[in-house]
Parts: C-alpha cells; sequence; structure tokens
C-alpha cells in the first residue's frame, strides 16, 4: 500500500479515540446535575467518595487513551496490503469504540450504588414519573429562520451538478445531485422538522428550562445549517474529480475537517453552557430520569411515546429502546459497528481476487467478484491492444492495487468501462457498434492470447 | 409550571393533568389569560397519548377552568367557575375528610391543615 494511502487512513481514525476521551471525561464534569450518567443532588455532588469515584474514572480513560494511540501510531508503521490494514483499522476502530465506554459504566454503576446506599434517590421520580414544563408553550411558536438561508446552499450545490449534466455526464451528476442539492434539502427538513423535541427541563426555573432549551435548538439549527453549506460546497470540489483529483480529494478532505471541528467544537460549547448554566441548579426541586437511561446511556422509558429523543447533555439524540423501532435502530447500528470490520475483509478478498478475461462461445466475457461484463463478439466494432496504460480516473466503481473496475475517465479516450488487473498488461480497449468503450484485461497475462482470438484484433 | 406525571398511580392520567393544571391556577402559578401548550406540544412533552391531554384539556373546558381562544389557542379562563363546589369535589372532600379523621387527625388538626393549604394554594 502507497504510504500516502496509509496516511490518509490513519488520519481519519487516529483522532477518535482523543474525542472519545474528551468526551467520556466531559461527562464526568456536571452538567444538570449529571455526571457520568447519574443524577446527583446538589448538595452531595462534592462529596469526597463520589469525586473518588469520579477521579479513578478519569484516570482509568487517560490510561486507555495512551494505550490505544499507541497501538494506532504502531499500526500505521505496518507494511501491509490495503484490505489488511483496512481490516486492521476498523478492527482498531472498534475498540477504540467500545473499550472507552467499560470504564463508563462501571463508574456509571459504582455512582448508582453509591445513590442508593445513601438515599439520594427521589421516590418521587421513578422510570414511571415525568416532569413537564407548562410555561415553555412559547418555544413551540418560535418560527426557525427561512427557508432562504437554505436556498443559497441550494443554489450553490445545484450550479456544478447542472453544468455535469449539460456535459453528458450523467453518472457524475447523479451522484454530486445525491451529495449536493439532496442533502441540502434533507438538511432543511432536520432543521426545520426534527427539533419538536422536550424542554430541558432540569428544576422548576421556568427560565432556566426555556434558556436551555432555547439553546439546544440553536445549536442543532446551526449545525444544521453548516452541513447544508458542506453539501452545498461539496460539488464545487466534486468538478475536480476527472480533470484534477488532487484538487477534489484536498477539498473534500478540508471541507469536512472544517465541519467536523464546527460540529465537534458545537457539542463542547454547549455542553460547556449547560454546566455553567445549571451549576447550583435544583435546590429545591430537580429532575432526576436516572431509572430510564440504562448505563446512563440507552433510553428505556415504556412510558414515553416518543422515539426520537434528546441525549441527556449536550447537543445529540438518541431513540427510545421500549419502543420498537428504537430497539430496531439501536441493534442496527451496533451490529453495523460489530461488522464494520467485514468491509475491510470484503476490500481483501475484492484485492486478492484475480480479474478473469475470456470469450464464452459468442461473447466476450470480463469478470472479476460480482462485476461482469459481456460484449457480443458481433458487437465488437474495434479493438485495440495498450502495452501502457492512460493514466485512469474513477467515476464510480472499484480502484485498488489488483483491479480497477467500474465508470473510468481515461486519458485521451475519455470515458471507459473499466475491469482490469492495472499490474498486469497488455490491456484491450474495445469499443462496440454504439461507440462504447471497455477496458479490459486479465490478471494472468493471457490478454494477448485473448486478443488474438478475436475477430477484429 | 412543572406538571409531574405518574404512570403507576391509581389516578388516570388525564385526571393528574386535570387536577395539576387545577392546583396551578389556585396557587397563581397559572394566570388568567395565560396560554397553555396545544394538546400536541404537551402530549410530546409529557410523553402521553395526544387523546389523553385532549381529554384533560375538555374536562377543565367543561369545568370552566379553560377556555379556547380564537388567537391564543388555549388559555386559562379569567372568569372562575360557580362558586357551588361540584358534587365530585364535595364527593372527594367527605373521602379525605374521613381517611384524616380515621388517621386520628382531629377537627382542629384539619382546620389547621385546611388553613395551611389553601394558603399555599394548594401545593
Amino acid at each position: 500500500m502507497e504510504w500516502w494511502v496509509n496516511l490518509i487512513l490513519w488520519g481519519t481514525v487516529i483522532w477518535i479515540p482523543i474525542l472519545m476521551y474528551v468526551q467520556t471525561v466531559n461527562d464526568a464534569k456536571f452538567k444538570k446535575n449529571i455526571a457520568v450518567g447519574v443524577t446527583i443532588p446538589p448538595e452531595f455532588q462534592q462529596d469526597p467518595e463520589l469525586l473518588a469515584i469520579i477521579g479513578q474514572f478519569r484516570k482509568t480513560e487517560k490510561r486507555l487513551l495512551w494505550a490505544l494511540l499507541l497501538s494506532g501510531v504502531v499500526l500505521s508503521l505496518l507494511p501491509l496490503s490495503l484490505g489488511v490494514m483496512l481490516t486492521i483499522y476498523l478492527i482498531w476502530l472498534d475498540v477504540v469504540i467500545v473499550v472507552p465506554m467499560v470504564p463508563y459504566v462501571r463508574c456509571n454503576q459504582a455512582l448508582k450504588a453509591m445513590k442508593q446506599r445513601r438515599g439520594w434517590r427521589r421516590p418521587d421520580q421513578t422510570a414511571a414519573a415525568t416532569v413537564a414544563d407548562l410555561s415553555t408553550v412559547d418555544l413551540w411558536k418560535e418560527k426557525p429562520r427561512t427557508i432562504l438561508f437554505f436556498l443559497l446552499p441550494f443554489v450553490l450545490s445545484l450550479l456544478p451538478t447542472a453544468a455535469v449534466f449539460l456535459e453528458g455526464d450523467a453518472v457524475m451528476g447523479w451522484v454530486m445531485a445525491a451529495v449536493g442539492p439532496l442533502w441540502v434539502a434533507l438538511s432543511w427538513v432536520f432543521y426545520r422538522y426534527a427539533i419538536r423535541r422536550k424542554a430541558e427541563v432540569v428544576d422548576d426555573n421556568d427560565t432556566l428550562t426555556e434558556t436551555l432549551t432555547r439553546l439546544r435548538r440553536q445549536a442543532w439549527r446551526r449545525v444544521w445549517l453548516w452541513m447544508a453549506w458542506l453539501m452545498g460546497l461539496l460539488p464545487w470540489c466534486m468538478v475536480f474529480y476527472t480533470t484534477q483529483p488532487v484538487v477534489c480529494i484536498l477539498g473534500t478532505v478540508a471541507l469536512t475537517i472544517v465541519f467536523t471541528a464546527a460540529g465537534v467544537w458545537q457539542e463542547f460549547r454547549l455542553r460547556a453552557i449547560q454546566s455553567r448554566l445549571t451549576a447550583g441548579s435544583g435546590q429545591t426541586f430537580y429532575v432526576d430520569e436516572d431509572d430510564k437511561w440504562i448505563w446512563g446511556m440507552f433510553y428505556y422509558n415504556p412510558n414515553d411515546t416518543s422515539l426520537m429523543v434528546n441525549a441527556r447533555v449536550g447537543i445529540n439524540s438518541t431513540v427510545n429502546m421500549a419502543r420498537k423501532p428504537g430497539k430496531i435502530i439501536i441493534g442496527v447500528s451496533a451490529l453495523m459497528l460489530l461488522l464494520m470490520p467485514l468491509f475491510g475483509v470484503w476490500i481483501l478478498a475484492e484485492e486478492q481476487m484475480p480479474v478473469e478475461l475470456s470469450i464464452q462461445g459468442t461473447v466476450l466475457e470480463a469478470r472479476h467478484s460480482g462485476t461482469h461484463y459481456e460484449i457480443p463478439l458481433a458487437e465488437i466494432a474495434s479493438v485495440d491492444v495498450l502495452e501502457e496504460l492512460p493514466s485512469m480516473v474513477k467515476v464510480a466503481g472499484t480502484g485498488l492495487e489488483g483491479v480497477r473496475k467500474g465508470q473510468y475517465t481515461a486519458g485521451e479516450y475519455g470515458r471507459v468501462t473499466a475491469c482490469i488487473d492495472p499490474r498486469t498488461g497488455p490491456w484491450l480497449l474495445v469499443t462496440d457498434d454504439d461507440g462504447d468503450q471497455y477496458l479490459l484485461g486479465d490478471s494472468d497475462g493471457t490478454t494477448a492470447q485473448v486478443a488474438a482470438a478475436l475477430p477484429q484484433s | 409550571m412543572l406538571l409531574q406525571l405518574r404512570f403507576d398511580s391509581d389516578v388516570p392520567i388525564y385526571q393528574q393533568i386535570r387536577d395539576q393544571i387545577v392546583v396551578g391556577i389556585a396557587n397563581g402559578q397559572l394566570q388568567p389569560g395565560q396560554q397553555l401548550p396545544t394538546i400536541r406540544a404537551l402530549a410530546a412533552e409529557t410523553g402521553v397519548n395526544m387523546m389523553t391531554v385532549s381529554k384533560a384539556y375538555q374536562l377543565l373546558k367543561q369545568e370552566g377552568y379553560l377556555q379556547t381562544d380564537r388567537r391564543n389557542g388555549t388559555v386559562v379562563s379569567g372568569h372562575r367557575p360557580p362558586g357551588q363546589p361540584e358534587e365530585s369535589t364535595l364527593r372527594a372532600l367527605r373521602v379525605s375528610l374521613s381517611e384524616l379523621r380515621l388517621a386520628g387527625l382531629s377537627k382542629d388538626d384539619v382546620i389547621r391543615l385546611v388553613e395551611r393549604l389553601y394558603t399555599e394554594g394548594g401545593d
């Protein structure tokens, strides 16, 4: 594998343990009277035993962070193929996401046990109770900003997409339409409609509830507006995909980094505000929903008809696992997380599998794993044998060390459907009666024999 | 004003909503003319069915505690319900007084308790 591919892979994942650490340790700081998913009465938040449990949790998370970062550095030095490295990185990613949760859950359980032992649980706020603030009614009438804020990124995304369609590149056009205008429109839908959730009730202070709710909604809307701009600008990078792929990749990476950084900043800024505003809250009454949160992180409330609910702190959302769709969403997400390394295994299999080219009766057949192209011999207009590969840029398909298949732009030949092993020449440029071009080749070096057997080689 | 519902209570949810709004009006937490959440909003806030909230609001409207304003939706009524208590209220009061009596409270104890609760507005 090329060093720069390894560097990109490494750069894509190495920051995740840091983010996990920052988030889990941030959870240990009281916000809305909650630390590590446990609600503690304000007067006991400085209890020495409680602080010792939280302190131990922080230390364990820090040790884990260093161990995970070190393992990440070691992994980057392994001289392995893309498929193997991808599989290892994806397994490592699972470990990075799951392992920091273990001390979190243990700390959560320890705090809950201590809360029970010390008699800090509120008998009136069990899993079978709920609290709502009637005074936050005005928030429901809050009108979000006009759709005009989304029109500009929508138009911005539409321009390069339309230009690509007009140039006759329908495949690329549809890819850009799916990335750009469609996502801008979806961002508006999330901005406008995914906001109707419970108010942020911490205690009996109406003003605090209203402030926290407004801040969270503002943050939510801001993130979707940013998402619209990201998706509005991405098609401008994609325009360069075929002519200047480096510009395209760098632009896409830069935009993604900026958006991710802005999203993370927004999350932690909101958490800081929540922490500041709710410090000292709940002196006479405080909300305690611990019984509805498994391990402090999974919402389970059979008395709540809502599917989507706010995460306890920060900007995020989660689902109600007491509802069937909630169980399915969490189950599928967990499965996807655990099966993520299979993607690497699939790439590994794709990498290892040879590309085949043969004449089967009256058709020229190119085959690689699930991909299969057939060109009737009677429809072949011309065949050129290429000793050198033209510079190829992928439009849609697979591009690995041992295989290139799908839609490509191939230098002076323009758009081709490829199914080749770029390591083993020569290669055939086959043009059919409709003018469609195919760039084909075999992994075992028998392409020349196939060419000789073709009618117009 | 906070609404606290208990799903494990023998009192139906719509009744809990109704009772707490009445208490809120009595103790001044809800002022005449003050707007209440829409049925949909309150259902979303509490996680209960819209029909349950609708039933509570309907009851409060029938009793004269709430009224529907064309511009502002459901608001706390400016007019008090008729001075004479409803038969159901008297029945509930009789039951409560009997319970207090059986619990060993004297007439003076009960009067003092009622005076305190009345001053607090029913909290």
